[in-house]
């Protein structure tokens, strides 16, 4: 596998990922999109980094879907659109979350496995 | 505000209004509005508002056009979409094609001229030598603006883009970077050694947020649009007052009479346009439709064209006329000359070129109208909405 794919199957791979993560944060509380993308890679080390040219579109897209709420509200003086899981939101991030630890599991087993060879 | 502020506020609103030209009405006043404060919010956690540290958050959100297409990506996903303009990646290389495309006509151009000035007598190369000029001139404006459509339809799809992009990339190389708006700021910034980043008072931020949101279209605008509709009026007084002067024959006269209409229409839409902008405070999406639906007048008169090619005439200088220096009218200087026989091709398909450009444009107007009225996405939503549940 060249750079360009290994690049590409990294993103794809992170794309889902970041998904999850968005919904998982915003089930904690509520947040403002910078304020997700800093979380983000604090919490992770950078690993799962989002630009925010990205983030703000998928932010959008999540609304759009009905996973999400975003509401204009000023805070400590300061105007900010703030993000707020919805019960669609919570169905999905329990769908998701499921699955990630199946496949995680049996990734980790078929790793292992490759390893001990 | 100091100047350095300014400066910051203005790279932000110019960045911004780039990225709503591109966004669906709908969505564009809550997108660009999160995208300031993000813009503002990250610019103060690099040390303050100042151009520099706002042109590095603008760097990191990317290429306007790129940036609202993601917006939108979903919507477009399964259809081809099209826009006028050639994204910031790739116009380097239509510069450089274009050039090369341009130097190819001309050396073909002047082989072709040479050989002619060899080959005929100096009466027959005076009259070939300027309409073969002519026919380069056109042949390079058509190659250019081919490559623009192309490149733009390239542009306006990132799946497409990237490929086209790495296949220029072999046969080109890296491209040097075009120095673009933001860019050329950016390097006069740097030029200046970087002031003490001062963090100013939560008050004074909020102030700079306000001033911002109230500030919609600039004046600077609103007056292009009032001068453009001044320019119009006039031009059309002046095709009016040259038909008294000019010996037009039928076909010219209906092209007059059809740019007159033509320029009257442009006038009242610009004029409306200007009123409009002044109660609303903001651009309305429906001028590039009208204006595209108002050059649809021009088909009759081109299907004429094609149709009566041998009646077309030509604008030309009476040498007579000029050298009796009679200043008092210029108008009265121009004489319309039947159009060389040679021509008459060219002339046939520039009429269609033409005809086919002025449907494309209004279709792709109204399409892209369409497909961002509010109306339209709030029906794709309760769609998609069903669909999901």
């Amino acid at each position: 596998m060249d750079d360009v794919n290994i690049e590409n199957w990294k993103t794809e791979i992170r794309r889902g990922l970041i998904e999850m993560c968005i919904l998982a944060l915003l089930r904690r509380r509520e947040m403002y999109g910078y304020e997700i993308s800093k979380t983000l890679r604090q919490m992770t080390n950078g690993a799962l980094y989002v630009e925010e040219g990205t983030l703000y579109p998928l932010l959008r897209r999540l609304e759009n879907k009905g996973y999400i709420k975003g509401d204009w509200r000023i805070r400590e003086g300061k105007a900010r659109k703030y993000y707020e899981l919805r019960p669609k939101g919570l169905i999905i991030l329990k769908a998701m979350t499921d699955f990630w630890f199946k496949v995680s599991d049996a990734v980790y087993k078929v790793l292992g496995e490759v390893d001990n060879e | 505000m100091s100047n350095d502020e300014r400066e910051a506020m203005e790279l932000i609103e110019e960045y911004l209004t780039d990225v709503r030209e591109h966004l669906p009405e709908d969505i564009a006043d809550d997108v660009v509005e999160e995208l300031r404060t993000h813009i503002i919010d990250e610019s103060m956690e690099l040390g303050g508002l100042t151009a520099r540290n706002v042109y590095k958050v603008i760097r990191k959100l990317g290429d306007p056009r790129e940036l609202a297409s993601k917006y939108v990506v979903g919507r477009r996903k399964k259809v081809l979409s099209f826009e006028f303009g050639i994204s910031e990646d790739l116009y380097p290389y239509f510069v450089q094609i274009s050039f090369l495309i341009s130097i190819l006509l001309i050396i073909g151009y002047v082989i072709r001229i040479i050989y002619i000035i060899a080959r005929y007598s100096s009466a027959t190369s005076l009259i070939y030598v300027p309409m073969l000029l002519a026919e380069l001139i056109v042949s390079i404006a058509l190659t250019i603006l081919l490559l623009y459509v192309i490149m733009s339809f390239f542009s306006s799809n990132p799946d497409l883009k990237s490929v086209l992009q790495k296949v220029l990339r072999e046969i080109f190389g890296e491209p040097e970077k075009i120095k673009r708006k933001y860019f050329i700021r950016e390097k006069k910034k740097e030029e200046i050694p970087p002031k003490k980043p001062e963090k100013p008072l939560e008050i004074k931020k909020e102030v700079k947020q306000r001033e911002v949101r109230v500030r919609g279209v600039s004046t600077i605008t609103r007056l292009m649009i009032l001068i453009g509709a001044i320019f119009e009026i006039s031009l059309a007084y002046l095709f009016y007052i040259s038909t008294y002067y000019i010996a037009f024959n039928w076909l010219s006269m209906n092209f007059i009479m059809t740019i007159i209409i033509a320029l009257v229409l442009g006038f009242i839409v610009d004029v409306s346009h200007f009123f409009y902008i002044g109660y609303t405070d903001k651009k309305s999406y429906l001028v590039p439709v009208i204006n595209s639906l108002v050059s649809l007048i021009f088909i009759p008169w081109l299907m004429q064209v094609n149709i009566f090619t041998a009646d077309l005439q030509i604008p030309s200088i009476d040498p007579e006329l000029f050298r009796r220096e009679d200043y008092y009218n210029f108008l009265k200087y121009i004489v319309m000359i039947p159009i060389p026989s040679d021509m008459l091709l060219l002339a046939k398909m520039l009429s269609l070129l033409f005809i086919v450009i002025i449907v494309v444009n209004a279709v792709i107007s109204i399409l892209k109208y369409i497909r961002t009225s509010p109306k339209r996405k709030a029906e794709e939503i309760l769609l998609s909405m069903k669909q999901e549940e």
